[in-house]
Protein backbone atom coordinates (compact mmCIF):
# COMPACT_ATOMS: atom_id res chain seq x y z
CA UNK A 1 0.00 0.00 0.00
CA UNK A 2 2.17 2.93 -1.17
CA UNK A 3 1.66 6.40 0.09
CA UNK A 4 -0.59 8.48 -2.12
CA UNK A 5 -0.26 12.14 -1.13
CA UNK A 6 -2.92 14.69 -1.83
CA UNK A 7 -2.33 17.33 -4.42
CA UNK A 8 -2.87 20.31 -2.12
CA UNK A 9 -0.79 19.41 0.87
CA UNK A 10 -1.13 21.74 3.89
CA UNK A 11 1.86 23.45 5.43
CA UNK A 12 3.33 22.03 8.62
CA UNK A 13 2.05 24.98 10.68
CA UNK A 14 -1.50 24.54 9.43
CA UNK A 15 -1.35 20.83 10.09
CA UNK A 16 -0.16 21.47 13.60
CA UNK A 17 -2.88 24.03 14.10
CA UNK A 18 -5.60 21.66 12.89
CA UNK A 19 -4.27 18.86 15.06
CA UNK A 20 -4.06 21.11 18.09
CA UNK A 21 -7.60 22.41 17.53
CA UNK A 22 -9.03 18.89 17.24
CA UNK A 23 -7.13 17.68 20.30
CA UNK A 24 -8.14 20.79 22.21
CA UNK A 25 -11.81 20.20 21.39
CA UNK A 26 -11.44 16.62 22.58
CA UNK A 27 -9.85 17.80 25.81
CA UNK A 28 -12.71 20.26 26.35
CA UNK A 29 -15.15 17.41 25.83
CA UNK A 30 -13.26 15.25 28.32
CA UNK A 31 -12.92 18.04 30.89
CA UNK A 32 -16.67 18.57 30.80
CA UNK A 33 -17.01 15.05 32.22
CA UNK A 34 -14.36 15.29 34.94
CA UNK A 35 -16.26 16.08 38.15
CA UNK A 36 -14.24 17.81 40.84
CA UNK A 37 -14.78 17.78 44.60
CA UNK A 38 -16.94 20.88 44.42
CA UNK A 39 -19.37 18.81 42.27
CA UNK A 40 -18.70 20.96 39.26
CA UNK A 41 -17.02 19.73 36.14
CA UNK A 42 -13.46 20.72 35.35
CA UNK A 43 -14.69 22.66 32.33
CA UNK A 44 -17.15 24.63 34.45
CA UNK A 45 -14.44 25.39 36.99
CA UNK A 46 -12.00 26.50 34.30
CA UNK A 47 -14.61 28.72 32.67
CA UNK A 48 -15.61 30.10 36.05
CA UNK A 49 -11.98 30.83 36.90
CA UNK A 50 -11.55 32.55 33.58
CA UNK A 51 -14.76 34.52 33.76
CA UNK A 52 -14.72 35.44 37.46
CA UNK A 53 -11.90 38.04 37.22
CA UNK A 54 -13.59 39.59 34.19
CA UNK A 55 -16.93 39.53 35.97
CA UNK A 56 -15.37 41.05 39.08
CA UNK A 57 -13.67 43.72 37.03
CA UNK A 58 -16.91 44.58 35.25
CA UNK A 59 -18.83 44.56 38.53
CA UNK A 60 -16.25 46.75 40.29
CA UNK A 61 -16.16 49.09 37.33
CA UNK A 62 -19.93 49.34 37.19
CA UNK A 63 -20.09 49.90 40.96
CA UNK A 64 -17.45 52.59 40.69
CA UNK A 65 -19.19 54.27 37.77
CA UNK A 66 -22.61 54.11 39.46
CA UNK A 67 -21.25 55.47 42.74
CA UNK A 68 -19.46 58.26 40.90
CA UNK A 69 -22.65 59.02 38.98
CA UNK A 70 -24.62 59.04 42.23
CA UNK A 71 -22.06 61.36 43.74
CA UNK A 72 -22.16 63.56 40.69
CA UNK A 73 -25.95 63.83 40.74
CA UNK A 74 -25.90 64.30 44.50
CA UNK A 75 -23.22 66.98 44.41
CA UNK A 76 -24.25 68.59 41.14
CA UNK A 77 -26.28 71.41 42.69
CA UNK A 78 -24.72 71.29 46.08
CA UNK A 79 -22.99 74.65 45.77
CA UNK A 80 -26.23 76.32 44.77
CA UNK A 81 -27.99 74.58 47.62
CA UNK A 82 -25.20 75.62 49.96
CA UNK A 83 -25.57 79.24 48.91
CA UNK A 84 -29.35 79.06 49.31
CA UNK A 85 -28.99 77.53 52.74
CA UNK A 86 -26.43 80.12 53.72
CA UNK A 87 -28.80 82.86 52.60
CA UNK A 88 -31.57 81.21 54.57
CA UNK A 89 -29.31 81.01 57.56
CA UNK A 90 -28.49 84.69 57.32
CA UNK A 91 -32.21 85.49 56.99
CA UNK A 92 -32.94 83.36 60.01
CA UNK A 93 -30.14 85.07 61.92
CA UNK A 94 -31.62 88.45 61.08
CA UNK A 95 -35.07 87.24 62.05
CA UNK A 96 -33.67 85.78 65.23
CA UNK A 97 -31.95 89.03 66.03
CA UNK A 98 -35.16 90.97 65.36
CA UNK A 99 -37.15 88.58 67.53
CA UNK A 100 -34.59 88.83 70.29
CA UNK A 101 -34.78 92.57 70.03
CA UNK A 102 -38.57 92.37 70.25
CA UNK A 103 -38.28 90.17 73.30
CA UNK A 104 -35.80 92.60 74.83
CA UNK A 105 -38.11 95.49 74.14
CA UNK A 106 -41.02 93.58 75.63
CA UNK A 107 -38.98 92.88 78.74
CA UNK A 108 -37.87 96.50 79.11
CA UNK A 109 -39.72 98.19 81.98
CA UNK A 110 -42.33 100.66 80.83
CA UNK A 111 -40.96 103.41 83.02
CA UNK A 112 -37.65 103.33 81.19
CA UNK A 113 -38.91 102.99 77.62
CA UNK A 114 -38.18 106.08 75.59
CA UNK A 115 -36.49 107.95 78.39
CA UNK A 116 -32.94 106.71 78.09
CA UNK A 117 -30.89 105.92 75.03
CA UNK A 118 -28.48 103.41 76.56
CA UNK A 119 -29.47 101.03 79.26
CA UNK A 120 -29.24 97.41 80.23
CA UNK A 121 -31.77 95.38 82.12
CA UNK A 122 -30.48 93.25 84.96
CA UNK A 123 -31.84 90.86 87.54
CA UNK A 124 -31.08 90.88 91.23
CA UNK A 125 -29.26 87.68 92.12
CA UNK A 126 -28.25 88.33 95.74
CA UNK A 127 -29.11 90.63 98.63
CA UNK A 128 -26.94 91.18 101.69
CA UNK A 129 -28.94 89.50 104.44
CA UNK A 130 -27.33 91.53 107.21
CA UNK A 131 -27.63 94.86 105.44
CA UNK A 132 -30.52 94.51 102.98
CA UNK A 133 -30.66 98.30 102.49
CA UNK A 134 -26.96 98.64 101.84
CA UNK A 135 -26.10 96.70 98.70
CA UNK A 136 -27.14 93.89 96.38
CA UNK A 137 -25.77 91.91 93.41
CA UNK A 138 -27.04 91.86 89.82
CA UNK A 139 -26.41 89.35 87.00
CA UNK A 140 -24.67 91.75 84.65
CA UNK A 141 -21.05 92.83 84.78
CA UNK A 142 -18.11 93.93 82.71
CA UNK A 143 -19.15 91.63 79.87
CA UNK A 144 -22.38 93.59 79.45
CA UNK A 145 -20.44 96.85 79.46
CA UNK A 146 -21.09 97.94 83.03
CA UNK A 147 -18.67 100.23 84.83
CA UNK A 148 -18.39 101.78 88.26
CA UNK A 149 -20.81 104.61 89.08
CA UNK A 150 -23.36 103.51 86.47
CA UNK A 151 -26.79 104.56 87.70
CA UNK A 152 -29.24 101.83 88.73
CA UNK A 153 -33.01 102.36 88.54
CA UNK A 154 -35.98 100.17 89.25
CA UNK A 155 -38.52 99.21 86.62
CA UNK A 156 -40.43 102.48 87.17
CA UNK A 157 -37.26 104.50 86.48
CA UNK A 158 -36.88 105.48 90.13
CA UNK A 159 -33.42 105.78 91.62
CA UNK A 160 -32.07 102.68 93.34
CA UNK A 161 -28.32 103.21 93.57
CA UNK A 162 -25.11 102.93 91.61
CA UNK A 163 -22.64 100.28 90.48
CA UNK A 164 -19.61 99.91 92.75
CA UNK A 165 -16.69 97.53 92.96
CA UNK A 166 -16.28 94.61 92.92
CA UNK A 167 -17.28 94.09 89.29
CA UNK A 168 -16.82 90.77 87.62
CA UNK A 169 -17.52 89.69 84.07
CA UNK A 170 -21.02 88.53 84.84
CA UNK A 171 -21.96 90.22 88.10
CA UNK A 172 -21.80 93.60 89.75
CA UNK A 173 -22.49 95.17 93.14
CA UNK A 174 -25.08 97.90 93.53
CA UNK A 175 -24.78 100.33 96.39
CA UNK A 176 -28.29 101.44 97.30
CA UNK A 177 -29.10 105.04 98.08
CA UNK A 178 -30.21 103.83 101.52
CA UNK A 179 -26.63 102.75 102.25
CA UNK A 180 -24.82 104.63 105.00
CA UNK A 181 -21.88 105.19 102.65
CA UNK A 182 -22.06 108.13 100.24
CA UNK A 183 -24.91 110.48 99.48
CA UNK A 184 -27.17 111.80 96.76
CA UNK A 185 -27.77 115.38 95.69
CA UNK A 186 -31.56 115.97 95.67
CA UNK A 187 -34.32 118.53 95.36
CA UNK A 188 -37.69 118.84 97.02
CA UNK A 189 -39.68 118.93 93.81
CA UNK A 190 -42.33 121.38 95.05
CA UNK A 191 -39.98 124.31 95.84
CA UNK A 192 -36.67 123.05 94.43
CA UNK A 193 -34.93 123.14 97.81
CA UNK A 194 -31.62 121.35 97.45
CA UNK A 195 -29.90 119.16 99.97
CA UNK A 196 -28.05 115.88 100.44
CA UNK A 197 -29.82 112.58 100.87
CA UNK A 198 -27.96 110.13 103.08
CA UNK A 199 -28.91 106.61 104.07
CA UNK A 200 -28.33 104.75 107.31
CA UNK A 201 -28.65 101.12 106.12
CA UNK A 202 -32.36 101.32 106.89
CA UNK A 203 -35.43 101.81 104.76
CA UNK A 204 -35.42 105.62 105.14
CA UNK A 205 -32.97 108.35 104.22
CA UNK A 206 -32.24 111.73 105.76
CA UNK A 207 -32.45 114.94 103.85
CA UNK A 208 -29.51 116.95 105.21
CA UNK A 209 -28.53 120.59 105.08
CA UNK A 210 -32.03 122.00 104.65
CA UNK A 211 -32.48 125.23 106.56
CA UNK A 212 -35.16 125.43 109.21
CA UNK A 213 -36.99 128.40 107.64
CA UNK A 214 -37.81 126.68 104.40
CA UNK A 215 -41.25 125.18 104.05
CA UNK A 216 -41.37 121.50 103.27
CA UNK A 217 -44.63 119.68 102.85
CA UNK A 218 -45.16 116.17 104.08
CA UNK A 219 -45.42 113.75 101.14
CA UNK A 220 -43.53 116.05 98.79
CA UNK A 221 -41.63 114.24 96.05
CA UNK A 222 -37.86 114.22 96.15
CA UNK A 223 -35.87 114.11 92.90
CA UNK A 224 -32.18 114.03 92.04
CA UNK A 225 -30.45 117.33 91.48
CA UNK A 226 -27.46 116.12 89.48
CA UNK A 227 -25.09 118.29 91.48
CA UNK A 228 -23.24 115.21 92.83
CA UNK A 229 -22.06 114.54 89.27
CA UNK A 230 -23.03 110.89 89.64
CA UNK A 231 -26.77 110.74 89.17
CA UNK A 232 -28.56 112.60 86.40
CA UNK A 233 -31.05 115.19 87.55
CA UNK A 234 -34.83 114.87 87.79
CA UNK A 235 -34.84 111.16 88.61
CA UNK A 236 -37.63 110.43 91.10
CA UNK A 237 -36.14 109.29 94.36
CA UNK A 238 -38.80 109.14 97.08
CA UNK A 239 -41.26 111.03 99.27
CA UNK A 240 -40.95 113.08 102.44
CA UNK A 241 -42.36 111.01 105.24
CA UNK A 242 -41.42 112.94 108.34
CA UNK A 243 -40.39 116.54 109.15
CA UNK A 244 -38.82 117.65 112.43
CA UNK A 245 -37.50 121.11 113.24
CA UNK A 246 -33.92 121.22 114.55
CA UNK A 247 -31.83 124.11 115.79
CA UNK A 248 -30.81 125.58 112.42
CA UNK A 249 -31.94 122.96 109.98
CA UNK A 250 -34.87 120.67 109.45
CA UNK A 251 -34.68 116.95 110.06
CA UNK A 252 -36.53 115.39 107.10
CA UNK A 253 -37.00 111.70 106.51
CA UNK A 254 -37.36 110.54 102.95
CA UNK A 255 -38.73 107.13 101.98
CA UNK A 256 -37.21 105.99 98.66
CA UNK A 257 -39.73 104.63 96.21
CA UNK A 258 -37.83 101.35 95.53
CA UNK A 259 -38.10 100.35 99.22
CA UNK A 260 -41.80 99.67 98.94
CA UNK A 261 -41.58 97.92 95.56
CA UNK A 262 -40.27 94.49 94.69
CA UNK A 263 -36.63 94.62 93.59
CA UNK A 264 -36.36 92.00 90.92
CA UNK A 265 -35.75 93.71 87.60
CA UNK A 266 -33.40 96.67 87.52
CA UNK A 267 -32.23 99.02 84.80
CA UNK A 268 -28.62 100.14 84.56
CA UNK A 269 -27.91 103.34 82.69
CA UNK A 270 -24.63 102.77 80.94
CA UNK A 271 -22.09 105.43 80.03
CA UNK A 272 -22.84 107.30 76.85
CA UNK B 1 -16.33 0.13 -8.15
CA UNK B 2 -13.60 0.82 -5.68
CA UNK B 3 -15.57 3.59 -4.06
CA UNK B 4 -18.62 1.39 -3.71
CA UNK B 5 -16.55 -1.42 -2.23
CA UNK B 6 -14.85 1.05 0.10
CA UNK B 7 -18.18 2.29 1.35
CA UNK B 8 -19.36 -1.28 1.82
CA UNK B 9 -16.17 -1.97 3.70
CA UNK B 10 -16.67 1.04 6.00
CA UNK B 11 -20.30 0.11 6.60
CA UNK B 12 -19.35 -3.46 7.34
CA UNK B 13 -16.77 -2.32 9.86
CA UNK B 14 -19.32 -0.06 11.53
CA UNK B 15 -21.97 -2.74 11.70
CA UNK B 16 -19.42 -5.21 12.93
CA UNK B 17 -18.26 -2.85 15.67
CA UNK B 18 -21.84 -2.15 16.74
CA UNK B 19 -22.46 -5.89 16.92
CA UNK B 20 -19.28 -6.45 18.91
CA UNK B 21 -20.20 -3.63 21.30
CA UNK B 22 -23.69 -5.06 21.75
CA UNK B 23 -22.62 -8.65 22.32
CA UNK B 24 -19.30 -7.95 23.95
CA UNK B 25 -20.29 -9.56 27.26
CA UNK B 26 -21.26 -12.85 25.65
CA UNK B 27 -18.64 -12.91 22.87
CA UNK B 28 -15.76 -11.71 25.04
CA UNK B 29 -14.27 -10.42 21.80
CA UNK B 30 -12.41 -7.19 22.10
CA UNK B 31 -11.73 -5.91 18.61
CA UNK B 32 -11.84 -2.33 17.32
CA UNK B 33 -12.99 -2.66 13.73
CA UNK B 34 -13.48 1.08 13.41
CA UNK B 35 -9.76 1.48 13.93
CA UNK B 36 -9.25 -0.36 10.63
CA UNK B 37 -11.25 2.39 8.96
CA UNK B 38 -9.02 4.96 10.63
CA UNK B 39 -5.96 3.02 9.53
CA UNK B 40 -7.19 2.83 5.98
CA UNK B 41 -8.07 6.51 5.77
CA UNK B 42 -4.83 7.59 7.46
CA UNK B 43 -2.67 5.58 5.09
CA UNK B 44 -4.64 6.39 1.97
CA UNK B 45 -5.71 10.02 2.45
CA UNK B 46 -4.10 13.30 3.34
CA UNK B 47 -3.62 14.88 6.72
CA UNK B 48 -6.95 16.70 7.09
CA UNK B 49 -9.14 13.78 6.09
CA UNK B 50 -7.30 11.32 8.30
CA UNK B 51 -7.26 13.52 11.39
CA UNK B 52 -10.87 14.64 11.14
CA UNK B 53 -12.19 11.19 10.31
CA UNK B 54 -10.15 9.74 13.18
CA UNK B 55 -11.67 12.27 15.54
CA UNK B 56 -15.23 11.48 14.40
CA UNK B 57 -14.68 7.72 14.42
CA UNK B 58 -13.12 8.05 17.86
CA UNK B 59 -16.31 9.73 19.08
CA UNK B 60 -18.26 6.77 17.67
CA UNK B 61 -15.94 4.44 19.56
CA UNK B 62 -16.54 6.44 22.74
CA UNK B 63 -20.27 6.15 22.24
CA UNK B 64 -20.17 2.44 21.54
CA UNK B 65 -17.80 1.68 24.42
CA UNK B 66 -20.05 3.58 26.81
CA UNK B 67 -17.08 5.35 28.32
CA UNK B 68 -16.09 8.96 28.57
CA UNK B 69 -16.81 10.94 25.45
CA UNK B 70 -13.68 12.34 23.89
CA UNK B 71 -11.08 9.93 25.22
CA UNK B 72 -10.93 7.63 22.18
CA UNK B 73 -11.47 10.61 19.93
CA UNK B 74 -8.33 12.16 21.40
CA UNK B 75 -6.24 8.99 21.24
CA UNK B 76 -7.43 7.98 17.76
CA UNK B 77 -6.65 11.45 16.41
CA UNK B 78 -3.09 11.13 17.64
CA UNK B 79 -2.88 7.65 16.16
CA UNK B 80 -4.14 8.87 12.80
CA UNK B 81 -1.57 11.64 12.85
CA UNK B 82 1.12 9.10 13.61
CA UNK B 83 -0.08 6.70 10.90
CA UNK B 84 -0.32 9.49 8.38
CA UNK B 85 3.33 10.35 8.92
CA UNK B 86 4.76 6.85 9.25
CA UNK B 87 2.86 5.33 6.32
CA UNK B 88 4.94 7.36 3.92
CA UNK B 89 8.08 5.54 4.91
CA UNK B 90 6.76 1.96 5.04
CA UNK B 91 6.05 -0.56 2.36
CA UNK B 92 2.55 -1.57 3.25
CA UNK B 93 2.46 -4.19 0.50
CA UNK B 94 4.03 -6.53 3.03
CA UNK B 95 1.44 -7.82 5.46
CA UNK B 96 3.86 -7.96 8.34
CA UNK B 97 4.26 -4.19 8.21
CA UNK B 98 0.50 -3.78 8.11
CA UNK B 99 0.20 -6.02 11.12
CA UNK B 100 2.95 -4.28 13.05
CA UNK B 101 1.75 -0.81 12.19
CA UNK B 102 -1.80 -1.55 13.29
CA UNK B 103 -0.57 -3.28 16.42
CA UNK B 104 1.82 -0.55 17.51
CA UNK B 105 -0.36 2.40 16.59
CA UNK B 106 -3.39 0.94 18.31
CA UNK B 107 -1.29 0.06 21.32
CA UNK B 108 0.00 3.61 21.61
CA UNK B 109 -3.49 4.99 21.06
CA UNK B 110 -4.86 2.75 23.79
CA UNK B 111 -2.05 3.77 26.12
CA UNK B 112 -3.18 7.36 25.74
CA UNK B 113 -6.77 6.32 26.42
CA UNK B 114 -5.54 4.25 29.35
CA UNK B 115 -3.88 7.32 30.85
CA UNK B 116 -7.18 9.19 30.77
CA UNK B 117 -9.20 6.30 32.11
CA UNK B 118 -6.82 5.13 34.78
CA UNK B 119 -5.24 8.30 36.03
CA UNK B 120 -8.01 10.87 35.63
CA UNK B 121 -11.22 8.90 35.91
CA UNK B 122 -9.79 6.18 38.19
CA UNK B 123 -11.20 3.44 36.00
CA UNK B 124 -9.89 -0.05 36.37
CA UNK B 125 -8.51 -0.94 32.94
CA UNK B 126 -7.74 -4.54 32.13
CA UNK B 127 -4.97 -5.85 29.90
CA UNK B 128 -7.49 -6.48 27.15
CA UNK B 129 -7.41 -2.84 26.23
CA UNK B 130 -3.64 -2.64 25.96
CA UNK B 131 -2.73 -6.08 24.64
CA UNK B 132 -5.62 -8.19 23.36
CA UNK B 133 -7.46 -5.50 21.48
CA UNK B 134 -4.41 -4.27 19.49
CA UNK B 135 -3.38 -7.83 18.75
CA UNK B 136 -6.75 -9.08 17.54
CA UNK B 137 -7.45 -5.90 15.67
CA UNK B 138 -4.07 -6.08 13.94
CA UNK B 139 -4.69 -9.73 13.08
CA UNK B 140 -8.13 -9.09 11.63
CA UNK B 141 -6.87 -5.95 9.88
CA UNK B 142 -4.01 -7.85 8.28
CA UNK B 143 -6.36 -10.56 7.14
CA UNK B 144 -8.86 -8.15 5.67
CA UNK B 145 -6.46 -5.64 4.15
CA UNK B 146 -3.90 -8.28 3.14
CA UNK B 147 -6.17 -10.21 0.86
CA UNK B 148 -5.27 -9.70 -2.79
CA UNK B 149 -8.84 -9.31 -3.80
CA UNK B 150 -9.50 -6.76 -1.13
CA UNK B 151 -6.31 -4.94 -1.99
CA UNK B 152 -7.33 -4.66 -5.58
CA UNK B 153 -10.86 -3.60 -4.76
CA UNK B 154 -9.83 -1.12 -2.18
CA UNK B 155 -7.04 0.12 -4.41
CA UNK B 156 -4.55 0.03 -1.66
CA UNK B 157 -1.63 -1.46 -3.58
Amino acid sequence: MPYNPERNELSAEKKSLVLVIILFLDLILISSQIILRNKHSLLQTIIANMITPVQLTIQKSSDFVSSELDRYFFLRNVFKKYQLLKKKQIDLKIENYALKKQIRELNVPKGVQGKFAHFITATVIAVDVNFPYSSLMIDRGLHAGLAENDVVLNSDAELVGKIVAPLTAFSASVRLITSSIGGTGAYIEGNMLEGLIKGNDGPDCHFQYLLAGKTVLLGAQVITSGTDLIYPNYLPLGRVTQIEQDYLTQKILVRPYFVDKPLKKLVVLTHE
Amino acid sequence: MNNRFRNIFFLAMLVGQVAIAKYYQSLRLNVDLLYLVIFYVATKSGFMKSVISASVIGLCSDYLSGGIMGVFSFSRTLAAYLLNIIARFLDLKKNIFVFLLILLSLFLSNVVAFIFYALIFKYRVTTSLLIYQPFFTALIGTVILGLKKVKSLLDVS
